[in-house]
């Protein structure tokens, strides 16, 4: 199940044409870089584009074509990849013999997603004053809504926390003061400039063939000629004291997020065997975290850890009762120097490759999964497989995740306390 | 015997065969790389007594479910499926308990550890203990999450009895009163062959996972009936507003509609329920017209959604969303409501409706995962999975209408909202 790649001037097309779905899918994303002047105003226009097309102006009219292209639905990527911002739109939408043969309905979303970003729904040149302001208003909704999910809200802290000063850091959706300031002249200026940025990476998966896919992609959408902007993330290892923060809130559980900083990115040669560390760390129920924090020391219901590979970054979190936060930080951090040892029993060591096989096999299953792999690689410019790199990790030896250890440094504690009594019984 | 259900539509085939041991096993064989496998107990949070009719502190399903995972050598089975690849996990829901896995290699080890660690339960003092405390943790979790919080009460807004209105952790203070004998009782009374069932997807025979059923569950399991109280819940609602205050930025709610006219057919409820999934499309999806006036109004956030439940003793339409005035919202739905009862439903997005729900179901097809999850509630809800597509079609708009009006009663409205 190797794509099949193309080139559509500037931007590329992967293709992975298959029958084994009943479905099909269709994404585009591009990735520019992340920018405290354009972040915001990138998620607002992302934000924007989905209230209207030129044939399509609102949003019920928009919904009412998707839904007569048999319940298509078309969802929006705003995510940071190291230190840019990747914008996308992805369709699933049902295969050709669902939907009485021929080319199905993929000429139509082709041609709608063209449409959703090149032809959106405008009042005299500029974004609708009415559409604006209402998405202005859900940003800031969204922004507030952070402290809704306290464990993403100490994980966003604590990556703040350890990438300080770096795009990284940035909120996706800026800060809430700079909102009212975005006029639809000044957010239309930002629309245009980001069309000159866009060049995208398309991926198909379905029976089509792929030169009919390129086909129609060339017909809906503008020639690219323009470069993509080059891919960047500072990567680099974490130094001196670990930056620490607390702030309170009523809650009953503490949510502790421990950020890790290493100079191995994905394009390293010891990027597999971070992958493995991560696993062994607290990447399943087979780790060191979720065994030892969690089963036999019942410090924790959710402990474990995730790692980014695009920074290369690792977060090691869990929710405990306030009470715990020193002993679940020290076991935390103990399983940490237990790897670093190379304290690795064979049968952690097994699972944690087991795991990831399992992980890089049921990607087949997965267009959307698909689809970030090679969109990743080629961001980085990297030509890998999912078959070559499965291949790769899996030859990853116990020294190598040792050594990957000794590249990581912890830079950043943050702590959510919460000040609720936790034992107060409804009963 | 085996049994086989085929659907043209969908060019897809499975089987049923009653195991010798009483264990009823669906098969679904199916090209993908990940087999997806869940042996499934017909038992959840609101089936609450034992054999004897003494009542089970709240929360010992989820208990059991947690502490089944333990075993007489003092391994984990969690390890185990981990030594093979296997991705494993489980749940419990109102209704039903759920140990699962999904595999891409070694699948056979896989299926004989699952069919394993779920049929020879061990339980100590020790171990009770140990889960309480992670329980605990996972009970506090639960209550800092204000959507859970707005969840449950609109369950507590909508029922008198029905335990549906507990929630599947317990609290901490039930789940302090476990004991081991006590998950012991509970694991006899309900995990019996005829309360289960075991459902594989993926690139696997019948002839393959039969000869590990034989393997692994030589001898007949308990076949006495599962006792089940009849609960006697009024119709009408026990509260018609449930607030509470939160971590949350702006307001949000869950209203509920309780369903006051279960079928006690499988296959009419399976209709029912249909229905339900048209009807709320129809009502309250981002293509609807109430929608659209309610978001564009700025009275919602884009999150806006309605699931409805069915089972064999409860039911509800869930529609939740963040809202500065979550009071107006519901005011505006019961207009909405009113307006279309005098004027009618339209024909047309019956018809656009209908087709959304037929595409949903067909791409529901192309994950093993999915498929499993979606055959149990189909089993265990006495209705067959492709019959689900016939339904879907013969489907007509007088029933929608005649349901519509029927369902929707204003008095049995409750509106959950969780504030600042």
């Amino acid at each position: 199940m190797r794509p099949v790649v193309q080139k559509i001037g500037t931007a590329k097309l992967f293709c992975i044409p298959t029958d084994r779905f009943k479905s099909e899918y269709f994404s585009l994303r591009f990735t520019v870089p992340l920018r405290t002047e354009t972040a915001q105003k990138n998620a607002l226009t992302t934000a924007v584009l989905g209230r209207g097309t030129k044939h399509f102006p609102t949003k019920l009219a928009l919904n009412r074509h998707l839904d007569e292209l048999y319940s298509t639905a078309i969802s929006t990527r705003n995510q940071r990849l190291g230190d840019m911002q990747c914008i996308g739109l992805a369709a699933d939408f049902l295969g050709a013999r669902y939907v009485g043969g021929g080319d199905g309905l993929l000429p139509q979303i082709v041609s709608i997603m063209a449409e959703l970003l090149y032809a959106p729904a405008m009042q005299d040149g500029l974004f609708c004053d009415e559409y604006l302001e209402s998405e202005k208003n859900n940003l800031r909704d969204a922004i507030r809504a952070a402290i809704n999910n306290p464990r993403s809200y100490a994980l966003s802290k604590c990556r703040k926390l350890l990438c300080g000063g770096e795009p990284y850091a940035l909120s996706l959706f800026g800060e809430e003061e700079t909102i009212d300031g975005i006029t639809a002249t000044t957010l239309t200026e930002r629309y245009h400039a980001l069309l000159g940025e866009i060049v995208p990476t398309f991926f198909y998966v379905g029976n089509t063939d792929p030169f009919k896919v390129a086909a129609l992609i060339k017909a809906s959408f503008p020639a690219f000629e323009t470069l993509p902007s080059p891919y960047a993330a500072t990567v680099k290892r974490g130094e001196g004291a670990p930056a620490l923060a607390t702030e309170e809130m009523p809650l009953c559980q503490g949510k502790l997020s421990i950020g890790f900083r290493s100079d191995v990115s994905l394009g390293h040669r010891l990027a597999p065997a971070m992958l493995l560390l991560n696993e062994i760390f607290g990447g399943s129920p087979a780790s060191k975290l979720f065994l030892n924090v969690r089963e036999r020391r019942s410090l924790c219901y959710h402990c474990s850890s995730s790692v980014d590979l695009y920074k290369g970054v690792l977060f090691a979190n869990a929710g405990m009762t306030p009470e715990n936060r020193t002993l679940t930080e020290e076991a935390i951090l103990q399983e940490f120097a237990a790897i670093a040892k190379g304290n690795i029993s064979q049968t952690e060591f097994e699972a944690a490759h087991r795991s990831l096989e399992y992980s890089y096999r049921q990607v087949f299953d997965n267009p959307a999964a698909l689809s970030d792999f090679y969109a990743g690689r080629d961001l980085i410019g990297s030509s890998d497989t999912v078959e070559n790199f499965r291949d790769a990790v899996s030859r990853v030896m116990r020294e190598d995740v040792v050594e990957a250890s000794e590249h990581i440094r912890q830079g950043a504690t943050f702590f959510l306390k919460g000040t609720l009594d936790g034992e107060e019984d409804e009963e | 015997m085996t049994e086989m259900f085929h659907s043209e539509l969908l060019g897809e085939t499975y089987y049923r065969v009653t195991h010798k041991s009483g264990l009823p096993v669906y098969i679904f064989p199916k090209k993908m790389a990940t087999t997806h496998a869940l042996l499934a107990v017909n038992y959840g949070s609101v089936d609450g007594t034992s054999d004897e009719n003494t009542a089970f502190p709240d929360g010992i399903a989820h208990f059991l479910e947690h502490k089944l995972f333990a075993n007489e050598d003092g391994s984990d089975s969690f390890e185990r499926f981990s030594a093979f690849g296997a991705d494993a996990n489980a749940y419990t829901s109102h209704t039903r308990t759920v140990y699962l896995f999904s595999a891409t290699d070694r699948f056979a080890d896989s299926l004989s550890e699952l069919i394993d660690f779920v049929t020879h339960p061990y339980f100590t003092p020790e171990l009770v203990e140990k889960e309480q405390g992670i329980i605990g943790e996972e009970i506090r979790m639960c209550r800092d999450n204000p959507y859970d919080r707005c969840y449950y009460n609109m369950l507590e807004g909508l029922y008198q009895k029905h335990p549906v209105k507990k929630e599947i952790c317990g609290s901490i203070g039930s789940i302090e009163r476990i004991t081991d004998q006590m998950l012991y009782d509970c694991y006899r009374s309900y995990y019996r062959a005829g309360n289960m069932a075991l459902v594989v997807c993926g690139d696997v025979t019948v002839e393959e996972v039969l000869m590990i059923v034989d393997a692994r569950l030589p001898e007949v399991l308990d076949q006495k009936e599962v006792h089940r109280p009849d609960i006697k819940e009024p119709v009408a609602i026990n509260k018609p507003r449930v607030t509470e205050r939160g971590q949350v930025a702006k307001p949000i709610f869950s209203i509920g509609v309780k369903d006051v006219n279960i079928p006690a057919d499988p296959t009419e409820r399976a209709k029912r329920d249909a229905g339900m999934a048209i009807l709320s499309e129809m009502l309250f999806s981002e293509s609807g017209e109430l929608y659209d006036r309610l978001f564009n109004s700025g009275l919602i956030s884009p999150e806006f959604s309605a699931d409805f439940a069915l089972t064999r003793d409860f039911g509800f339409l869930q529609i939740s969303g963040e809202s500065g005035d979550p009071d107006k919202v519901l005011v505006e739905i019961l207009a909405c409501i009113e307006e279309q009862k005098k004027n009618g439903l339209s024909h047309g997005d019956f018809e656009r409706c209908r087709r959304v729900e037929f595409a949903e179901y067909i791409k529901g097809f192309d994950s093993t995962e999915e498929i499993a999850n979606t055959l149990i509630a189909f089993v265990f809800d006495g209705a067959e999975i492709f019959s689900y597509a016939d339904i879907l079609r013969d489907m007509d708009f007088d029933y929608i209408s005649a349901l519509f009006r029927e369902f929707f009663d204003p008095s049995h409205i409750t509106i959950s909202i969780i504030t600042p």
